[in-house]
């Protein structure tokens, strides 16, 4: 990354561009995690960065993509089971539906021409990606969107390669199972 | 293998994830199962429309966030220098309030038996006891001195 007269980047200097690079990598994968719940996934996004910015003097992972991957999953999983022990009712639950990332890109104006037809079947796989269960979701996410390999998911959530092909498998097959069903709902 | 076995290798054939003796073996089934070849179909545009879900960029007051509680965020030695002053100026506060009150608890060092009086000696009738007292104490010191 440097040259060897070039002085070595500091540890915020690094950050910054960590952020600028993988922002919107972990901003995407943390909104798939969490179903399409923006303030959820800003916490995730948040609380990863910070964690990131907590270890980066001293872990420097081969891959960062895949150590980002694992850090927003782990926190996911722990936000779960935390969930799971002392379940809470969200008082702006309908402020978070209405200001999903979903709804707002179905409003949005896209700068390159768009079907409606396309437009809809881009919300039908969102919606689709979302009924199913994160574990799932987590290894069809990350292998068709972040063009991960098996290997790769499998260190990101811990679990053999022969389980991330078996749920990348079961994925497909349920998101195809649900994309028929909203297809023939609508005739 | 039946079609039920190679369907479930569908998937890792698209992702390229299989051996390569795998690959041939499933490349070879599809030459001749339409079956399969449609399943694999369905799969690859299964595939494709989760390729193209378009997301939203991470948003700016979000990135102004994280910066603000990681690159902004003074270290402890900063804020050590920041608020090391007041804190100990209050130390030093509470250090001489502490002493004061301590000497002022203490009270003032007098006789275990004197009895306390709130008119002078003088103005006190000759029976109170401090008169006694103080009669008594005073031929004491007048003996002694002598």
């Amino acid at each position: 990354m440097n040259t060897p007269e070039s002085k070595p980047l500091t540890k915020a200097e690094e950050f910054s561009e960590l952020l600028r690079c993988y922002g919107d990598m972990a901003y995407r994968m943390a909104c798939q995690i969490t179903g399409g719940r923006e303030t959820e996934a800003r916490d995730l996004v948040q609380d990863g960065f910070i964690k990131i910015w907590r270890y980066w003097g001293f872990q420097r992972p081969a891959s960062f993509k895949g150590w980002m991957y694992r850090i927003l999953h782990n926190l996911y999983m722990d936000a779960l089971r935390q969930k799971a022990r002392r379940p809470t009712v969200s008082l702006d639950a309908h402020v978070e539906e209405g200001t999903s990332w979903e709804e707002r890109l179905s409003d949005r104006t896209p700068g390159l021409p768009v079907g409606m037809e396309r437009q809809e079947l881009q919300q039908d796989v969102t919606r689709a990606l979302h009924q199913l269960d994160t574990e799932f979701r987590m290894p069809v996410v990350l292998c068709d969107m972040e063009g991960l390999s098996y290997d790769e998911i499998a260190q990101v959530m811990s679990c053999p390669v022969g389980t991330v092909r078996s749920r990348i498998h079961r994925g497909r097959v349920q998101l195809r199972a649900l994309l028929g069903q909203y297809q023939t709902g609508r005739m | 293998m039946n079609c039920q076995d190679y369907q479930e290798l569908l998937s890792a054939y698209l992702d390229r994830e299989l051996s390569q003796e795998d690959q041939k073996d499933v490349a070879h089934h599809l030459e001749s199962c339409a079956v399969c070849l449609g399943e694999m179909k369905a799969l690859l545009a299964i595939k494709e429309q989760v390729r193209g879900v378009h997301l939203p960029s991470m948003p700016a007051d979000l990135v102004a966030q994280i910066e603000s509680q990681t690159l902004f965020r003074a270290p402890w030695w900063e804020k050590a220098r920041i608020w090391g002053v007041p804190a100990l100026a209050l130390a030093a506060a509470l250090g001489v309030w502490a002493l004061l009150y301590m000497r002022t608890a203490a009270g003032p060092r007098v006789p275990p038996n004197m009895p306390v009086a709130r008119l002078p000696v003088e103005q006190m009738p000759a029976e109170h006891p401090l008169v006694a007292w103080h009669t008594n104490s005073d031929s004491d010191t007048t003996k002694d001195l002598q």
